[in-house]
């Protein structure tokens, strides 16, 4: 069957479905790139903010500092008694000096302090402590391989501002180089406390939290062994320290807050993060903590010797995130899931359109296998579809037919009296509403023959629009088919033999009228009865029945013969056929019994099995009939159990009868005398004619024992003797006569008919020799 | 009759103390140290914590230091079974012992030359003359007015002096000129020599500074364990704690402090300012 077109967009689904597929993945590709774009820029940003924010506040440091040097330590009177505390020749002087210069000197420290400056420590031009005005009584240790800047001050002796981790503490430290009267007497250090540098951050970004980490490689080689204390392992990484993270020193930075804890906590587990760090890079990175985003920044420190000494961090809740970025995962996740709704409403609708496909093919299918034609037309008769069996039906191709007005190509002809569309009854009724149908129509095919039609018709609605649609079935065949089947009914309402029709169960559907002919029955007296209950005649056994049914049952055919009975109780001789009718699922629903009456046929066949083997005078059995009889009752013999006789007698002076009083006389002498033998013999025992008026009887069933045989054989052959005797009435003419029988007793199969009937024969004309009318048994 | 009812209400007591003393230590997971209250927080854990580390390893407790503004504060708490261990000079001792007879010395700290003993001193800057203002560390303090004014041959009364709390403080407002000369552990003002300053005069050996044991709130077994703990360390661990602690460790005993009470006996310590 020809597939019917589908509709194109379903040919392309899978196409559409591999467009959204990459149209959406293009998309997010786009906007993943897009938002990494926005999002690098927002970090970026977020760097350089925090650059900026450390940078200014260095660079106010570093203005502090250098006003402070310049403006209170690199003072003439100041050096000159820092150069006597180091190098007058008395230790006391040097103490005195020393002393005064810490006097001098100790109030701007105060000042200092208060401005957040931490550390203010001398250093000698050897790079050793000199005087730590943090810390007055600790001095004279050597920082030349902890302190870089110190020994970079000294040996380049210019100013230096530097990020370094130290023995006392950690921080920003300006380094200035001290000269007096052009001699280099050593350095200067003004160290910011890292809380200064927290805590001026904070005042210029309040929303940030910071915090610093120190690299434990730089520091631990450092720091005094009674300082280890402070230092403990960052929560960031094992690379870092935090100084005082318990805040026991009052300059320490705060300590950190619950959530910067946390953030660590997560960031050490994240390996990117990790990684950067070792590599000493800036980071700023958005952490989600207890559903919050917070961004943390990392800024590293790096020493004179560009090795990293510290990070500074910084951690704010995320409240300036571009759009794109927050919304990205909810943005994808709705571009995903419009699509895959997309995608679920496409298939919706391939699913739909292919069953719609499906169903329309199917309807085409089905309509294709039509045997009847079908055509749709408008209201104004306008062909819009007609089936292949309908084109068929008339001749026409499906394009010369479309749009051509039905009525008046088909419906428009003699037959119809060449009525108008607006009186033609199909559209009449139609149009209001009605259902059409006849089966009286004609339409013309294209090749002008009228062909009776059966129509149906009905109005339909087509997209709100009222279309007819009309089926209509070619019935020529139809009138062949019943011309047909009239013929056939007539051959077998004509046929000779009986045909009867029955139903899986017997009963009687149907019967031709040579049935009724050969039963006496109509078929309305058997219809729905069983043939036996009607026509049985009980003289075939039930062993018959079975093995017909059987065969019949095994659904094949039956043949064969048997006497059933008429209406009026007459027999007769059928030859009957049964043939079992089965259906598609090769189960029996009919049987045809074809039957033919062969009782004249059957009598034909007595009467010649009679002139075979009867002798017509006398009806008794001849000598065909005798030796046949007497073959099959010698073989009946055996092991000496029984004794048969066989008695040979004749008419005494029968030839005298014939000469004197002729032929016929003697003929009803035979039938008379054949008469009385019937009577007197045993039903067991057999009588035939051998011709003329030999006669010959066989006593069958005589005792095992030979003299008791020979008893029973003596009173038979008396009693023919007897009846012999009495007197015969031929023509009204009395005669009286004898007989003589001659005996043999058997009891051997192998004796032959040949020595029996000699032996008999012999006994008998001992019988006639004895003087006739007796008898003579053969004596072995 | 009344004799066996003082007897019983003795009896008693002893007990109900004993209970409550091994009610007080058994519950102590943490014993609660004091270090000397004029020292700043970061000095504290400079000279302490390896101790309390190393305390706290060999007892299996946990140590937390106790902070108080002053030596009275401290006493006043150590009577009250707040504090537990105290580090005591040996002026603030023989005050705590006056009220508080539970207070036992356990051992004392030596100096940098191996005595248990020390020394205060009376100090100026170097080119100071005259002697009018005296800066002193605090009234319960050894070095303080006890010392200064038994170095001035008991005239201090003379003088305006200051209580100026921490031993560096009063070092280093000397250097800065605000004192003319003061009284200090002399061990601490060797420190401060490099800026200027100098000995005048500094006391006879007096009993070091020693761990001190509320005996209320620690039981005999507990304090003979930790003297026992102390006395058989090594070298190589208090070798590693704070510049006053860490050159071992002598037997304590009450008896130490006699000198001191004698010199207490001509001493009435102003515990206020006089300018």
């Amino acid at each position: 069957m020809k597939k019917q077109k589908t509709i194109n967009y379903i040919n392309y689904f899978y196409f559409a479905i591999f467009t959204i597929l990459l149209l959406v993945l293009i998309a997010i590709y786009n906007i993943y790139l897009y938002k990494e774009k926005i999002s690098e820029t927002y970090h970026k940003n977020n760097l350089i903010s925090q650059r900026i924010a450390l940078d200014s506040t260095i660079k106010k440091f570093n203005l502090l500092s250098n006003y402070i040097f310049d403006k209170e330590i690199n003072k003439t009177n100041l050096l000159e008694l820092l150069d006597k505390s180091m190098y007058l020749e008395s230790e006391n002087e040097r103490r005195l000096y020393k002393g005064l210069f810490f006097r001098e000197l100790s109030k701007t420290y105060e000042y200092m302090k208060k401005d957040g400056v931490r550390q203010l420590h001398f250093h000698t031009n050897d790079n050793h402590s000199f005087l730590r005005f943090h810390n007055p009584s600790k001095f004279g240790d050597d920082l030349t391989n902890t302190r870089e800047s110190v020994k970079y001050v000294n040996e380049k002796k210019e100013r230096v501002s530097v990020f370094e981790t130290g023995r006392v503490s950690s921080g920003f430290r300006n380094l200035f180089p001290l000269f007096y009267n052009n001699k280099h007497l050593g350095s200067v250090e003004i160290s910011l406390a890292l809380k200064s540098v927290t805590d001026s951050l904070s005042e210029i970004d309040k929303r940030r939290e910071y915090y610093f980490i120190l690299s434990k490689n730089s520091i631990e080689p450092k720091i005094f062994e009674n300082q280890k204390y402070l230092y403990t392992t960052s929560l960031v990484g094992t690379q870092f320290l935090e100084e005082d993270a318990q805040r026991t020193l009052l300059d320490s930075p705060e300590t950190l807050s619950y959530i910067a804890k946390k953030i660590n906590i997560k960031l050490s587990k994240n390996k990117e993060i990790q990684e950067k760090l070792k590599k000493q890079e800036a980071i700023s990175e958005n952490i989600r903590v207890d559903y919050k985003k917070y961004n943390v920044v990392f800024l590293p420190l790096v020493g004179l010797n560009n090795i990293l000494e510290a990070y500074l961090i910084s951690y704010a809740l995320v409240d300036d995130e571009p759009e794109l970025i927050s919304f990205y995962p909810y943005l994808i996740l709705g571009i995903i899931l419009g699509s895959v709704l997309l995608l679920i409403l496409l298939k919706v609708i391939k699913n739909k359109s292919e069953n719609l496909n499906s169903e329309k093919n199917w309807f085409f299918q089905i309509n294709d296998s039509l045997s009847e034609g079908l055509y749709v037309t408008d209201m104004e008769s306008k062909i819009k579809y007609i089936n292949p069996a309908g084109c068929k039906i008339l001749g026409y191709d499906k394009n010369e037919i479309i749009g051509k007005n039905a009525h008046y190509l088909l419906h428009y002809h003699e037959k119809n009296n060449y009525s108008k569309r607006e009186d033609c009854n199909l559209i009449r009724i139609v149009k209001d509403g009605k259902n059409f149908y006849s089966n009286d129509e004609y339409f013309r095919k294209k090749d002008g023959d009228l062909i009776p039609v059966e129509i149906t018709a009905k109005e339909i609605t087509n997209n709100h629009v009222l279309e007819i649609i009309t089926t209509f079935r070619d019935l020529s065949i139809n009138k062949e088919l019943e011309e047909r089947k009239d013929l056939l009914k007539t051959a077998l309402n004509f046929c000779s033999d009986s045909i009867v029709i029955t139903d899986k169960e017997a009963n009687v559907e149907w019967a031709n009228p040579a049935f009724e002919k050969l039963t006496g029955y109509k078929l309305h007296e058997i219809e729905g009865k069983k043939p036996k209950e009607f026509i049985k005649s009980g003289l075939q056994n039930e062993e018959f029945y079975e093995e017909l049914w059987k065969t019949i049952l095994d659904k094949k055919p039956w043949k064969g013969e048997l006497i059933n009975k008429k209406k009026d109780n007459s027999l007769y001789h059928e030859e009957l056929s049964i043939t079992p009718v089965l259906n598609f699922k090769d189960e029996i629903k009919h049987f045809i019994a074809i039957k033919q009456d062969i009782t004249g046929k059957k009598i034909r066949e007595k009467e010649m099995e009679n002139f075979a083997y009867y002798d017509h005078l006398t009806d008794l059995p001849n000598r065909r009939k005798f030796e046949d009889y007497f073959e099959n009752t010698v073989k009946s013999l055996s092991n000496n159990e029984k004794h048969i006789a066989l008695l040979f007698l004749d008419l005494d002076k029968f030839k005298f009868l014939n000469d004197s009083k002729g032929h016929d006389y003697g003929d009803e002498l035979l039938k008379e005398f054949s008469r009385r033998l019937k009577k007197t013999i045993r039903s067991v025992d057999f009588v035939a004619r051998l011709g003329g008026d030999e006669f010959v009887i066989i006593l069958e069933h005589l005792p095992k024992n030979y003299d008791e045989s020979e008893i029973i054989c003596k009173k038979i052959s008396i009693k023919i003797l007897e009846i012999a005797r009495e007197i015969y009435y031929l023509k009204n003419f009395e005669y009286q006569t004898t007989t003589s029988i001659g005996v043999y007793i058997l009891n051997s199969p192998k004796e032959n008919l040949k020595d029996v009937l000699k032996k008999a024969d012999l006994s008998l004309y001992q019988a006639k020799k004895q003087g006739r009318n007796t008898y003579y048994i053969y004596n072995n | 009759m009344t004799y066996f009812k003082c007897n019983v209400r003795c009896l008693l007591r002893i007990l109900f103390l004993l209970f409550i003393a091994n009610l007080s230590i058994l519950a102590k997971d943490t014993l609660i140290f004091a270090p000397l209250p004029m020292l700043d927080k970061k000095v504290v854990f400079d000279e302490f914590y390896p101790m309390k580390i190393s305390l706290e390893k060999k007892l299996n407790k946990k140590i937390d230091f106790y902070y108080a503004k002053d030596y009275a504060e401290l006493l006043k708490d150590f009577e009250s079974l707040k504090i537990d261990l105290i580090y005591l000079g040996p002026l603030p001792y023989v005050k705590l012992k006056e009220n508080f007879k539970d207070a036992e010395p356990i051992i004392h700290f030596k100096e940098k030359n191996g005595n248990s003993f020390y020394t205060c001193s009376f100090v100026k800057f170097l080119n100071t003359q005259k002697i009018k203002k005296i800066a002193l560390t605090q009234p319960l303090s050894t070095c303080g007015y006890l010392s200064v004014n038994y170095l001035l041959n008991y005239k201090l009364e003379d003088y305006s002096y200051n209580y100026l709390g921490k031993h560096d403080d009063v070092a280093l407002n000397i250097i800065k000129g605000n004192f003319d000369a003061g009284g200090l552990k002399s061990s601490i003002a060797q420190e401060y020599f490099h800026l200027g300053l100098e000995e005048i005069s500094k006391t006879e050996n007096l009993p070091g500074f020693a761990l001190v044991a509320n005996n209320k709130t620690l039981d005999d077994d507990f304090i003979k364990e930790l003297k026992d703990i102390f006395l058989k360390l090594d070298k190589n661990d208090y070798s590693k704690w704070g510049k006053n602690i860490k050159y071992g460790f002598e037997t304590a005993s009450d008896n130490d402090y006699d000198v001191l009470r004698k010199m207490l006996d001509k001493t009435d310590i102003k515990d206020k300012d006089k300018n």
